[in-house]
């Protein structure tokens, strides 16, 4: 028996969360706050974490700059998600949007001021006022550090409320009871190489996304579905996996992001006839439509032959119009990134781009309580006990098929706090812990002890380069049945092969090659789910593009994919219905149309 | 190299990892590129470093602010390594 040689030390916390972004803060914060005692585990430090890479803002309809209105928000996010976003969840999200922000104003985010000294709003793509007749400033800055400042205040609130950090600590898996409830995290502190239990009623993962699963992303290294990992090798399901998002703006070849913000503030795509062509595309919205159409409409031009550049391969920003004083002050950075990552000088010229993987639409299926929930026989609904997942690891799903920009640090804040509100109502502060059954911990340490003694022929890098490779061929922008199923078998070969890895060093201090490997089999398991999930959705909605079914099918299609894979990278499908209803009476749901900007 | 020597240049690569792609590429080039190179005292510095904020960080990078003197010559080494 591997356990016997790993010697594990026990914590016991009414509750644990795992990953300290914007969300994981925020419900450590919360949780802390309202009496519970409160571990937060993080493998980087707090503000390392990858939201601080969010420049662009934070939505609310505050109404400062003109007339708005949080039905309006609402409505641009269900036509925005395309009408799979659940919609008592964004009914939720975008009612508390206000609040949520003001709140952060006053634990201490310094949000840019208009000269009057309200909050400063500036327009993002896909928001409107009116249901879709004007131009919404909605988006609310502190300056270009909107992300760093809100990890920042929200980290010293955690602080003060008493929660426990436990920093560059690995989460190797999830610990349940014989119940099938959660109830705790088996953890690496990389710098001890010691094991720690941690017991809990109830983890919330706030893991982030899995962009890293892709060959040119936005993300950082870090961003590796940690949590997506976790909850498949347990027997869950995740959510919608298919709806992966590209940015419009990622810099050709570096992958580095030019916030949709430069758009907002006059920027402009053309293409190699010198054309503005997303007149063509989205006649009203133009360069802000929602970044899945303005992403389509490049992939388009450059598929026509209109790319530039001397493959043809790519389009051009434009911000030349805009002045270097303009640049420096509204966008500052921006100039600098352009520079450094295509070595152009934007006052002179274009910044040549390619739509960049940037964000999962899908996720750990929760409620808005940031529950997570299983299909059981007939309840599509059921709770899963003692787990929780918010943030980008999680699909509530106020997203739906596509992500509109600042939406998506207002998902952090609005469920890390909804969260920590429902474990105050269910968690009685102090609750002793029932017994672990005696084999709880036996797979996470064979794991361990499997990995690390790891000793096949293919390193961890090149198993992942392969994935990267694939997943960025096979399920790109647009998708069609030969490629995806090509995808299929390729990944499925893929997710084999890490039988065969080797892991180079035994030791477990800083052993990165270990840690890297393990976040490789979180991406592996992220990466066969979103590659099958998006060759048996036979429709096109938000960010899934499929050719050989180019139109939306609400009949067949109106709901959330469930994917479960097993050990051997098995997929295997279910479904939960969309909820188009409501959560009150506030507000009207928005039935399907067509989605036209 | 030694079992010490792994572990403290696993805990730096680890610390190279920053929040941003933009960090992760430019902070990671000068772990790869020039780290093994290094004086103690810039290594020292560099260690130094990681505990800083990616803003703070971006910000010397991208010339928006002054780097604290014990930075600078290796924020001089990336800036001039992406021709700035």
């Amino acid at each position: 028996m591997a356990g016997t040689a790993y010697k594990i030390q026990e914590h016991k916390y009414d509750i644990v969360v795992v990953g300290a972004g914007g969300a994981g803060l925020r419900a450590t914060m919360g949780l802390a706050a309202t009496g519970l005692s409160t571990a937060c585990i993080t493998k980087v430090f707090p503000t390392r974490s990858h939201t601080v890479a969010a420049q662009g803002g934070i939505s609310a309809a505050l109404g400062n700059m003109g007339h708005d209105d949080w039905r309006f928000h609402f409505y641009d996010t269900v036509k925005g998600g395309d009408w799979l976003g659940d919609q008592d969840a964004i009914e939720y999200m975008c009612k508390h949007a206000p609040a949520a922000v003001i709140e952060l104003e006053h634990y201490g985010v310094p949000f840019s001021r208009t000269d009057e000294g309200r909050i400063y709003q500036r327009p993002f793509g896909g928001m409107t006022t009116d249901f879709g007749k004007g131009v919404a400033q909605r988006t609310c800055a502190a300056a270009d550090r909107t992300g760093h400042a809100i990890l920042h205040t929200l980290y010293q609130q955690a602080l003060k409320h008493d929660a426990q950090f436990f920093i560059e600590y690995f989460a190797l898996d999830l610990i349940f009871d014989n119940e099938g409830a959660c109830r705790g995290v088996m953890a690496l502190d990389l710098n001890e190489g010691t094991l720690h239990l941690f017991r809990a009623h109830g983890v919330v993962i706030a893991t982030g996304g899995y962009g890293r699963a892709y060959f040119s992303c936005t993300s950082a290294h870090t961003c590796t579905g940690d949590g997506g990992g976790l909850a498949l090798r347990a027997g869950l399901a995740l959510q919608d996996m298919e709806f992966v998002q590209f940015h419009p703006t990622g810099i050709y070849g570096a992958g580095c992001l030019i916030t949709e913000g430069v758009r907002g503030e006059g920027g402009f795509l053309t293409n190699s006839k010198g054309e503005r062509f997303m007149e063509r595309y989205a006649p009203n919205a133009k360069d802000l439509a929602s970044r899945d159409v303005v992403s389509r409409a490049m992939t388009i031009e450059i598929r026509e032959g209109r790319g530039v550049g001397e493959h043809h391969d790519h389009i051009y920003l434009n911000l030349q119009h805009l002045g270097a004083d303009t640049l420096h002050e509204k966008l500052p950075g921006i100039s600098e990134s352009a520079r450094i990552f295509a070595g152009v000088d934007v006052t002179k010229q274009p910044i040549p781009v390619l739509p960049t993987v940037h964000y999962n639409m899908g996720g750990i299926p929760t409620n808005y309580h940031g529950e997570v929930v299983r299909k059981v026989g007939n309840d599509p609904d059921r709770i899963v006990e003692g787990l929780y997942s918010i943030g980008e690891a999680a699909c509530v799903s106020v997203h739906g098929g596509n992500r509109l920009g600042s939406n998506s640090l207002l998902d952090l804040v609005v469920f890390g706090r909804a969260v920590a509100q429902r474990c105050a109502e269910t968690i009685r502060p102090d609750t002793p812990h029932k017994p672990l059954p005696a084999s709880a911990c036996d797979e996470a340490l064979t794991r361990l002890d499997r990995l690390r003694n790891a000793k096949g022929s293919l390193p961890t890098a090149q198993i992942r380069l392969n994935m990267q490779r694939t997943m960025q061929a096979d399920a790109a922008v647009f998708r069609t049945e030969k490629t995806l199923q090509e995808g299929c078998v390729k990944m499925d070969a893929i997710f084999q092969s890490f039988d065969d890895v080797h892991v180079s060093d035994r030791s477990l201090v800083w052993n990165s090659d270990l840690i890297e490997t393990y976040e490789l089999n979180n991406l592996l398991y992220n990466a066969v789910a979103t590659i099958h999930s998006a060759e048996q959705r036979h429709e096109s909605r938000g960010a899934h593009a499929r050719e050989d079914y180019p139109e939306r099918d609400d009949v067949n299609w109106m709901k959330h994919t469930l994917v479960s894979v097993d050990a051997n990278g098995k997929c295997s499908f279910d479904y939960r219905p969309v909820h188009s209803h409501t959560l009150t009476s506030d507000v009207e749901p928005v039935p399907p149309k067509k989605r036209v900007y | 190299m030694n079992d010490a020597g792994a572990a403290a240049m696993g805990r730096l690569r680890w610390r190279a990892r920053r929040g941003t792609r933009e960090l992760d590429r430019m902070i990671g080039w000068w772990l790869d590129a020039r780290f093994a190179h290094a004086e103690a005292s810039q290594r020292a510095a560099f260690d130094a470093m990681l505990d800083e904020s990616d803003p703070d960080l971006w910000d010397w990078l991208i010339a928006q602010h002054e780097p604290p003197a014990r930075f600078a010559s290796i924020i001089d080494e990336i800036r001039a390594h992406h021709r700035l």
